[in-house]
């Protein structure tokens, strides 16, 4: 194997390298230039596709290609907002990994001068029946609770999904919210040529060396074993550099600054140059290093956490040392910006490294061969009406309970307990709501954030299933009185080589473009993870979506849960026979296939602006989405979370067996309840928005009854608040509770 | 009322409380951990806030009682000032041996949040005066180090006392020692919880529990003011006293003139500003 072979790089992208610069590179360029060509840094094998999604609306006020999104929320107000996936890292140690996930994406946040105010994260794992997917899930979640907590950022929201793909490779997305006023926006620029460039924060060590190349590539065990040191977070130094960074920001002090994270140096100071169109030119020997006798390699590599790049104003060095100093951290001039658009990097005066920026953060764009993969044949196809439907009741509440107890679906509150939700007293919507609703800083206005995506749909039918999860992401929003407003994605896929995972993201792409431009919530930016597999198996198609939305008054934000007995509980939209791909046919019914639900995103549009505008005039007292285990799940939650039973009847779009009534995953449908003296004016709204719109009942008692309309003693469902709960709450803990079975 | 927040690194949680006693009408400002001396008469109560002071490391708290302001502390306690601490507070008064005892890590080993059953045992306290005994209280918790531990021989001369001040409700979180959430000395002006009292305060933050523990506060200081808890009273505000932490720097709306309260304080007055009943916050 050639060294640019172990560095990941083809024989074909190291003769474009010569070429390109004329000569062979040395070794330490070489390190450079594959780490920054690799997937991780240079979307060489996505930019192509990532170019069509929607990036654009009169909101963005930052799009795609800075360290995070910003969206104008009103009132001259910004917020920053952005997700990354540390999946690879998470695999191998997954407390670590999961804590510099969130580390990385505070800096992405604060980098931009904004103030963190809400982190929340995606996770996928294994089946908890495994013991490496339960250590996985602990170690993650401890991990984001170490990091997240210390910091003292509340952690919001999330979503936790479940699949046998994912065994071996989990993923472990991050996403963080600041906000920051419009007019401060601070961007990753190296500018004004003979200006300083200083690194700030912690030491430099030999962690993390390659950890980009790593991330880029599949998870053997050769990959996992060529790993050097993982990346180790210190979420006590990130307090300080966040405290000191914003300090910065606001004394006025910064030209630009960019976060090290994924290639370290070399990506902050080619990403600032290249964006600034100007060169950098440093002396490794000046860094600050935890370890002696790095090499200049090394120190270019490495991936040690809490660092940044900075450009101060010129002559006000001093003050940014004194800033740092004051905060227990370094400020050291390591050289300046130049105008020769390269970046050369000495080692005690002596060049070791001198490379075009631009070949730097500029990597070959491929179109990877794509194909329809053939499992599509055999599960897309199955025909879901030969399910028979489980006997009303006692069938159908077994299966209620069953798909209750579904990790998938079950309550994570196993997780979030131990995530602290109200650090800052701004959180009036905690992860248990369809989405967190917190308070904005200095304003009335108040933001919803949500996470998520169906990868079983996204498996069986990639576009359809892309632009589900963004519909169910704006629902979501919605529910809670929010207006969505932009998105920042985190795209996990397998490796992009195989046509057949090629194809899956493409089709993604091409539904959640549909889908954005419809529900007008522009991609505000995010990442691609490509080469999620062990080797094998590629893990489901998994496009999270990170959703923001707004609530011009904190005060309209309506709860999930029933509030109050003998309120009206109202369906917004229609149950179709559409049970392939759902939750019930998998957990009752053994089976992942079948035609997944049509999306209609009109329909969808539609509800999200009835939602909204019934919350701005008051008349919801609660409002839940409809989405994995249907409209029996909704209910239910609505329920547990309210603590108030309910009475109902329930119907479909024609027809239909029990089970497709209760468990049919179709889009665009929301539980509402209302005042009674309400109604009247709810269903008219509703009427005028043209969105169909269903008395089922009403609240009360300690139960859920639900029976077939027009044969009220046709009895489907009768199940005890405390039965429900048992077998949601108690899923997760007891899933968990095997742990430790490790040695 | 007048609260003095002692900021220390890490301790994340002190712009909140400002926001929090601000929202309740009090005057609050931070202090920053470095100064070796408070003005003894320059506030009415001293609140060492939640967080994560020194990243928790060694043990939480453990950093933190080193600070060059706890000496100061100490003497503000025993001279009859009153001493609270929420969550990181608690534990940096129980590593100072402000207060008896000691925390280990939850018995789950896992960090704990969320709406706490919590029940007044004891009204001895300045925190919990204004309570009745066996009073039920929904207050948040956050941690992970908060299975409060004592050895017997304390544990009867605390109960006998009426130190226990507080003890959680089912379920209990995280395997305390008699369910204890919350201890106070033996004149009870020294108070520690790992309940947040302060986050319970807001009307759209799911609980207002808290707020009668800040009632009791002043109360108890009302009382000291008139000579009846025995501790003479504060003589006034701090402007124009020479031994001032206050006057000792150029403040400009914060405790000194550093940066580290400049900037925590701006992160209060935001959070101030953003509470919807904004008619109790000043700015």
């Amino acid at each position: 194997m050639t060294e640019w072979q172990k560095m990941g790089l083809t024989d074909e992208e190291y003769r474009m390298i010569v070429e390109r610069l004329g000569r062979e590179p040395n070794y330490t360029e070489l390190g450079m230039i594959s780490v920054m060509w690799s997937e991780h840094c240079s979307y060489k094998n996505s930019k192509a596709v990532l170019k069509t999604l929607p990036t654009r609306g009169p909101q963005v006020l930052q799009g795609p290609g800075e360290n995070a999104g910003i969206v104008h929320i009103g009132d001259g107000i910004g917020v920053a907002f952005k997700i990354e996936s540390h999946n690879h890292p998470s695999a191998v140690e997954p407390y670590e990994g999961a804590a510099t996930g969130i580390g990385g994406m505070l800096r992405d946040i604060f980098t931009m001068g904004a103030r963190p105010i809400a982190s929340l994260n995606a996770l996928w794992v294994g089946d908890l029946s495994s013991e490496k997917s339960r250590w996985i899930l602990d170690g993650a979640v401890a991990g984001i609770a170490g990091y997240g907590n210390a910091v003292g950022v509340p952690t919001v929201a999330g979503c936790i999904g479940f699949h046998r793909s994912y065994e071996n490779n989990p993923l472990v997305n991050a996403m963080c919210v600041g906000v920051i006023r419009a007019d401060a926006i601070k961007r990753g620029v190296a500018a004004g040529v003979g200006n300083s460039v200083m690194i700030i924060g912690s030491s430099t060590g030999r962690d993390g060396i390659h950890g980009a190349t790593f991330a880029s590539a599949d998870l053997t065990d050769e990959t996992v074993e060529s790993k050097s040191a993982m990346q180790v977070g210190d979420p006590f130094r990130e307090s300080a550099l966040m405290e000191a960074c914003l300090e910065l920001a606001e004394r006025g002090c910064v030209v630009g600054m960019q976060d090290m994270g994924a290639a370290g140096l070399t990506c902050s100071t080619s990403e600032m140059a290249s964006r600034a169109g100007t060169g950098i030119e440093i002396d490794v020997a000046l860094v600050p290093m935890r370890e002696e006798g790095m090499t200049p390699y090394e120190v270019m590599l490495s991936e040690s956490q809490e660092r940044m790049l900075l450009v101060p104003v010129p002559g006000r060095e001093q003050e940014v040392e004194a800033v740092l100093a004051k905060w227990g951290l370094h400020a050291v001039r390591i050289g300046t910006v130049t105008d020769d658009g390269m970046v050369t990097v000495k080692d005690h005066g002596s060049v070791v490294a001198c490379l075009p920026s631009a070949l730097l953060t500029e990597a070959p764009v491929y179109r990877r061969e794509s194909e329809r993969p053939a499992y599509l044949d055999d599960v897309a196809s199955f025909d879901t009406s030969i399910v028979p439907s489980p006997n009303a009741p006692e069938g159908l509440d077994a299966a209620l309970l069953k798909v209750l107890a579904s990790p998938n679906v079950a309550s994570k509150r196993w997780a979030y307990e131990q995530f602290n939700t109200g650090a800052g007293v701004a959180t009036v919507a905690d992860p248990g709501a369809d989405a967190a609703v917190v308070k904005v800083p200095g304003s009335r206005r108040g933001i919803a954030l949500t996470v998520d995506c169906n990868s079983r749909f996204c498996w069986l039918d990639p576009e359809a299933g892309a632009a589900h999860a963004v519909a169910e992401a704006a629902r979501n929003l919605a529910c809670s009185g929010a207006r969505p407003l932009a998105i920042t994605n985190c795209l996990n896929f397998g490796n992009p080589y195989k046509p057949e995972v090629f194809w899956q993201f493409e089709r993604c792409a091409r539904g959640m473009a549909a889908a954005c431009e419809a529900l007008d919530t522009p991609i505000t930016g995010g990442n691609v993870s490509l080469s999620n597999e062990d080797g094998q198996t590629p893990i489901r198609p998994t496009p999270a979506i990170g959703m923001l939305g707004v609530l011009d008054d904190v005060s309209l934000a309506v709860p999930s849960g029933f509030v109050a007995e003998g309120d009206s509980i109202i369906l917004l939209g229609t149950t179709c026979d559409e049970i392939g791909g759902s939750e019930y046919l998998a957990v009752v019914h053994g089976i992942e296939a079948g035609r997944i639900p049509r999306i209609d995103l009109e329909a969808e549009r539609r509800l999200i602006d009835l939602l909204v505008a019934a919350a701005g005039a008051r008349l919801l007292r609660s409002a839940h989405d409809v989405s994995d285990g249907g409209l029996a799940v909704a209910l239910a939650e609505c329920c547990m979370a309210g603590a108030i039973g309910a009475d109902l009847a329930v119907t479909g779009s024609q027809p239909m067996p029990a089970d497709r009534m209760l468990f049919s995953e179709s889009g665009a449908r929301a539980v509402v309840s209302a005042k009674p003296c309400d109604v009247e004016l709810l269903l008219q709204l509703a009427q005028d928005m043209k969105v169909p719109a269903t008395l089922l009942g009403s609240t009360g008692g300690n139960r859920l009854r639900v029976c077939a309309a027009g044969s009220t003693d046709a009895i489907l469902i009768d199940l005890g608040l405390q039965e429900m709960e048992q077998a949601y709450e108690g899923a997760l803990p007891c899933a968990m509770s095997k742990w430790p079975a490790r040695g | 009322m007048k609260y003095g927040v002692i900021v220390f690194p890490g301790g994340s949680a002190a712009p909140e409380c400002v926001a929090a006693l601000r929202h309740l009408g009090h005057d609050a400002e931070l202090i920053w951990h470095g100064n070796p001396a408070v003005d003894p008469d320059a506030y009415d109560c001293l609140l060492l806030p939640p967080g994560h002071s020194y990243g928790d490391y060694l043990r939480p708290g453990a950093i933190a009682k080193l600070s060059p302001i706890m000496p100061s502390v100490q003497e503000y306690a025993a001279g009859g000032g009153v001493v609270v601490g929420f969550g990181n507070g608690f534990q940096i008064l129980l590593e100072a041996g402000l207060l008896p005892g000691a925390m280990l890590i939850n018995r789950s080993c896992k960090y704990v949040c969320r709406l706490q059953r919590i029940a007044v045992e004891s009204t001895k306290s300045a925190l919990t005066c204004g309570f009745q005994a066996a009073d039920a209280l929904l207050l948040p918790i956050a941690h992970r180090w908060g299975n409060y531990w004592v050895d017997d021989g304390t544990l009867e001369r605390m109960e006998h006392n009426g130190q226990i001040v507080l003890v959680y409700g089912d379920p209990e979180p995280n395997g305390s020692l008699r369910g204890i959430a919350g201890i106070c000395n033996e004149s009870g002006n020294v108070v520690g919880t790992m309940a947040h009292f302060h986050r319970a305060v807001f009307e759209d933050l799911g609980s207002t529990d808290g707020v009668g523990a800040f009632a009791s506060i002043a109360s108890w200081v009302e009382k000291v003011r008139t000579g009846r808890n025995g501790r003479s009273a504060p003589s006034g505000r701090s402007e124009g006293s020479g031994r001032s932490v206050r006057d000792g720097h150029s403040a400009r709306g914060g405790c000194c003139s550093c940066r580290g309260c400049d900037v925590a304080e701006s992160a209060a007055n935001m959070i101030a500003a953003t509470s919807v009943e904004g008619g109790n916050a000043r700015d």
